[in-house]
């Protein structure tokens, strides 16, 4: 049995989805067996990103409905060994599927992959319901923002009182730039409002957004600087124990009066 | 003496509407008259209906400690007594109104000041200065009303057609009861604080079958805390405490002192009819006082509330803002101190607190 992870942040644009495909295929690079299941009905923009959207034939709801096995609904990533994506639907809304249809769908995934990684729609409403239904573990995806940890801090209140899940948190689009000027949340302050773990940074990159936009996502290249943070947490998510990418949050300045000990 | 005292599978009645001599002489004859038939009367509950007599907290805990022995508990008070009926509330009783006029609302007594500074008794004098004053503002706060700690059965008994003494009634108020307690256990847990196990197993925290928990499966926005237990010694409601960081949305509201073991998150917020004190970082929206105590304080490890009230007075975040608006919303610069906030001639006061030489 698989693990089934969703991606979930309450506010929107966060990069869930982003952080998804990209994880998804670092996960793959690792030589685990993926499935990226886009739960956002309606919505469907997972398959764009990682530049599948042309293969696309079945989707989510089209699995869950019946109207094809599971297996075929998937499409394969032939970029890496094993990645698979179940797309959701354009034309149908949240209200097509319901919790209990997602667990039995992703207990089925589960039996055939190492990792299902399910990309939420923003909110915490019944798309929310769906992708945390059938979890086993839950990834919170937060920006520095206030109105961004606010919502996350939120989604994280209601696993609590909903769930068993421990959450962890990636903290995307961190600019260690605007940290250095005191005019962003440090990761430690973000830490102690949400209080749970953190499984990695991904710093603010262009690289992320260019690739995204191409349908290549930046974790297929593991030479960009920026890829290693996905890849980072993929091998977290296996159990390795890697450091943190340092980032340059203190100034030059700051690090020396530090070093003699002031 | 006119009292009538009916026995009726689990539920006892007591009925003093027509006795005028004084509570103890009251007291004393139904404990005796229980006493007689101990065997009949044993693990029961007890309603009682005391018409318009003014009934005091001191009034209930006499009765409470003459029927303990006896493994009585009063669960009920029928009255048509303003204050009684708002008395029965706040300790948690299911009370029953039952005069002409639709039953009184908190606001009206908040105005009358009786009751809440005595709630507060236990306080050394060194810090009551306006105890005997009239509390000026009633509860001003708008929004969520700070009702009645248990969010059982509320509504009043059907003011009936019949005289009050007609045994038809009683049978219906028993039936009443009876109902209650056979079909819904959750009722009973928040009503009459018999202690049983909580209702739902899934208290994820642990350590406490917290109310806040067990109600915040409803509404979030709404989640009453009923009191755990009814007090022995005082006639204010013991304190709750929630262990456990109360995040953005999540709201915890007791008619007491409410005590929060961990982080209050901005959007979150703490209600209490008595003193908040959070052994961690207080950034969300605290209300202590709720009921008209000026006297409640709030106090916190890190003090930085998005906005502070007390009683009826309403702080803004004590720090200010700094020049970046938005960013003070989370962080601030803290002193680093826990603080603790009161009301100090109609105003909101924030001082530090000082190990050894705090005002009380």
């Amino acid at each position: 049995m698989g693990a089934v992870l969703t991606l979930t942040s309450g506010k929107g644009g966060v990069g869930k989805t982003t952080t998804t495909a990209n994880l998804g295929i670092a996960l793959a690079m690792a030589g685990q067996r993926v499935v990226v299941v886009d739960a956002d009905i309606g919505l469907r923009n997972l398959d764009i990103v990682m530049g599948l959207e042309s293969r696309v034939v079945y989707n989510l709801v089209d699995a869950i409905e019946g109207r094809c096995p599971v297996h075929e609904a998937l499409v394969r990533d032939r970029r890496v060994e094993e990645l698979y994506l179940l797309p959701s639907s354009q034309t149908r809304d949240k209200t097509a599927i319901a919790p209990d249809q997602m667990m039995t769908l992703c207990e089925e995934l589960s039996t055939i992959a190492d990792f299902v990684l399910i990309d939420s729609p923003a909110g915490i409403e019944l798309g929310f319901q769906n992708a945390i239904a059938a979890a086993s573990e839950v990834i919170i995806v937060t920006t520095p923002e206030v109105s961004a940890l606010r919502d996350a801090d939120k989604v994280i209140f209601l696993l609590e009182r909903d769930t068993e899940i421990q959450a962890r948190l990636v903290i995307n689009r961190y600019n260690p730039r605007l940290v250095r000027r005191k005019e962003m949340f440090t990761r430690n302050d973000i830490l102690s409002i949400l209080s749970i773990d953190l499984l990695g940074i991904v710093p603010e990159d262009d690289e992320i957004i260019v690739s995204a936009n191409k349908g290549w996502p930046v974790a297929l290249e593991r030479k960009k600087n920026v890829s290693r943070a996905y890849h980072n947490i993929a091998q977290r998510l296996l159990g390795y124990n890697v450091p943190l990418v340092p980032f340059k949050e203190i100034s030059w300045a700051e690090r020396l009066r530090r070093l003699i000990g002031l | 003496m006119s009292v009538r005292i009916i026995g009726r599978g689990g539920l006892t009645v007591v009925d003093v509407t027509g006795e005028k001599g004084a509570w103890r002489d009251i007291v004393n004859y139904v404990a005796g008259h229980i006493s007689k038939a101990q065997d009949f009367f044993r693990d029961e509950r007890l309603a009682l209906s005391v018409g318009d007599r003014q009934i005091t907290a001191a009034d209930l805990q006499l009765i409470h400690n003459a029927l303990r022995g006896q493994n009585i508990s009063v669960v009920a008070l029928h009255t048509s007594n303003p204050s009684s009926y708002l008395l029965a509330r706040d300790l948690g009783l299911e009370a029953v109104w039952e005069g002409p006029s639709p039953p009184p609302l908190r606001n009206e007594m908040g105005l009358k000041s009786g009751e809440a500074p005595q709630r507060f008794s236990h306080r050394p004098s060194g810090f009551s200065r306006s105890s005997s004053g009239p509390a000026s503002s009633g509860p001003i706060d708008t929004g969520p009303a700070p009702g009645p700690p248990p969010a059982a059965d509320r509504q009043p008994a059907p003011v009936s057609a019949d005289p009050p003494q007609t045994l038809g009634r009683w049978s219906q108020i028993a039936a009443r009861y009876q109902q209650s307690r056979e079909t819904d256990p959750e009722v009973e847990n928040a009503g009459t604080q018999k202690q049983d196990g909580p209702a739902q197993d899934d208290n994820r925290r642990g350590s406490e079958p917290s109310a806040v928990e067990e109600t915040a499966h409803n509404d979030d926005a709404a989640n009453l805390v009923p009191w755990s237990e009814a007090s022995d010694e005082d006639d204010e409601p013991p304190p709750f405490v929630h262990r456990g960081t109360l995040r953005s949305g999540q709201a915890c509201r007791h008619a007491g002192t409410v005590v929060i073991l961990g982080d209050v998150n901005p959007g979150a917020q703490v209600i209490g009819g008595g003193d908040v004190l959070v052994w961690g970082r207080l950034r969300g929206f605290v209300h202590a006082g709720a009921m008209g105590d000026e006297q409640a304080i709030v106090a916190a490890l890190d003090f930085e509330p998005v906005q502070l009230r007390i009683a009826g007075y309403i702080a803004m975040t004590p720090k200010g803002a700094s020049n970046n608006p938005g960013y003070w919303f989370w962080k601030r610069d803290s002193s680093g101190r826990p603080e603790v906030a009161r009301v100090v001639n109609e105003q909101i006061y924030v001082d530090p607190w000082d190990a050894g030489a705090s005002a009380w």
